[in-house]
């Protein structure tokens, strides 16, 4: 009888050894699946957002000679990319008194890109994270006057008047953004971005060149810029 | 992927350096035609004495004449000539450095030693240029042809670059021929 139990108290004791393994292995499949079934649940389309960039106008009103208003559309797709549009409005009427130089334009610009939220694996956070990039156009025409041209030499006799109005010019450009969004109430949110901007191309005139180019800003071959937007997420 | 974002960032925060450089108006904001003396084979050759430069354009001036009883009379010289000495009396020159005038043409007189004398015209096209609004006005030419008036010791001159901006760059050579060693 003695032999009978201990015959059975031995594969007890090594099959409950082998069953704690055994146990933890079938809790990890467990876990792993959930993982996967969280994954799949993020949705592709999550929704489309409307902006107003508001530091440009603020800053107009502070006294600056450039205006520069824009909206961008931005949708959201799996929390992760985020391809974006932008159009907007540049101005500028500015007067030099040093030089007695003056520069006006105004014209429409256009931005296409991509955001990719650094934090899209925290979909529970109240914010985005976003780098991107984008690609800008515009088409304008500037208007350039000054005081007549003097001639330093030769006795200063000859005088060439100078104003340019109607100079057509079209310029390309690429921006590197990097910028947070966060939402404040309900569907609203409010973002601010940083924007590298390297210029592409420029038509250029043969007795002026652009100096101030919508959505690029200051002509030159880089360009940088703070925007600061106003966002509401769309219901659909 | 996870380490895009903070690549991006880092390129970004590099690329912004040059960006927020304040752009600076050219040093030269003068546009010069510039020459170069060459020998019969277009080697570069000095002239070892002295040598002026007058530049001239035909304007009409206006000239006060005072009359017999005090008044001023307004009389209007038409093509007159106007000079102006851009180099006085140099040595050992290579280049120059010539000034064109804002009419369409100037009048380049060569005066070597204080005695002998080239005198050529040169037509151009005035083109008035704005880069910067902090910056002014310059003026560029294109030179559309170089006619001779008076030529004693040159033999031929031919334009290199049409274009006169405030790169220094050469636009004519002065052939002379010179007598080898």
């Amino acid at each position: 009888m003695r032999k009978r139990i201990s015959n059975y108290i031995l594969p007890l004791l090594l099959s409950s050894l082998l069953l704690v393994p055994v146990a933890g292995r079938s809790q990890t499949k467990f876990e792993k699946v959930t993982i996967i079934q969280e994954k799949e649940k993020v949705p592709f389309y999550q929704g489309t957002a409307i902006g107003v960039e508001v530091a440009g106008p603020i800053s107009h009103l502070l006294g600056s000679d450039i205006l520069n208003s824009e909206v961008q559309v931005q949708s959201n797709l799996k929390n992760m990319f985020f391809p974006t549009v932008e159009i907007g409005y540049g101005k500028t009427d500015s007067f030099n008194e040093d030089t007695e130089l003056s520069y006006k334009t105004s014209a429409p610009y256009f931005r296409v890109g991509l955001d990719i939220n650094a934090l899209y694996k925290k979909p529970h956070l109240p914010g985005w994270l976003l780098v991107g990039i984008r690609y800008g156009f515009t088409s304008f025409t500037y208007d350039v006057k000054g005081p007549a041209m003097q001639d330093p030499n030769y006795g200063g006799l000859v005088t060439v008047p100078f104003d340019y109005p109607g100079q057509k010019s079209k310029a390309g450009w690429v921006e590197i953004v990097c910028g947070m969004k966060a939402r404040i109430y309900k569907g609203f949110c409010m973002g601010w971005s940083v924007r590298y901007k390297r210029r592409l191309s420029i038509t250029a005139n043969e007795n002026a060149e652009a100096w101030y180019v919508p959505g690029f800003g200051k002509n030159g071959e880089t360009s940088f810029n703070f925007t600061y937007n106003l966002i509401y997420n769309l219901p659909f | 992927m996870k380490k895009l974002p903070v690549i991006v960032c880092i390129l970004l925060a590099f690329l912004c350096i040059p960006a927020c450089e304040v752009e600076e108006c050219p040093p030269n904001a003068l546009s010069f035609a510039k020459f170069q003396l060459v020998n019969q084979y277009g080697q570069a050759i000095s002239y070892l004495d002295t040598l002026s430069v007058i530049g001239q354009i035909k304007a009409d001036v206006t000239r006060y004449d005072t009359l017999a009883d005090g008044t001023l009379k307004e009389v209007v010289v038409h093509d007159s000539l106007i000079s102006d000495t851009l180099v006085n009396r140099e040595t050992n020159v290579s280049t120059l450095s010539i000034p064109l005038s804002y009419d369409d043409e100037t009048i380049i007189t060569l005066v070597y030693n204080n005695t002998y004398k080239d005198q050529f015209t040169i037509h151009h096209r005035n083109i008035p240029y704005f880069m910067n609004l902090d910056c002014g006005t310059m003026m560029f030419y294109e030179v559309t042809g170089v006619t001779a008036d008076q030529i004693r010791m040159m033999d031929s001159i031919v334009i290199t670059n049409p274009n006169i901006d405030n790169n220094e760059k050469e636009n004519f050579k002065l052939y002379f021929t010179a007598a080898t060693e």
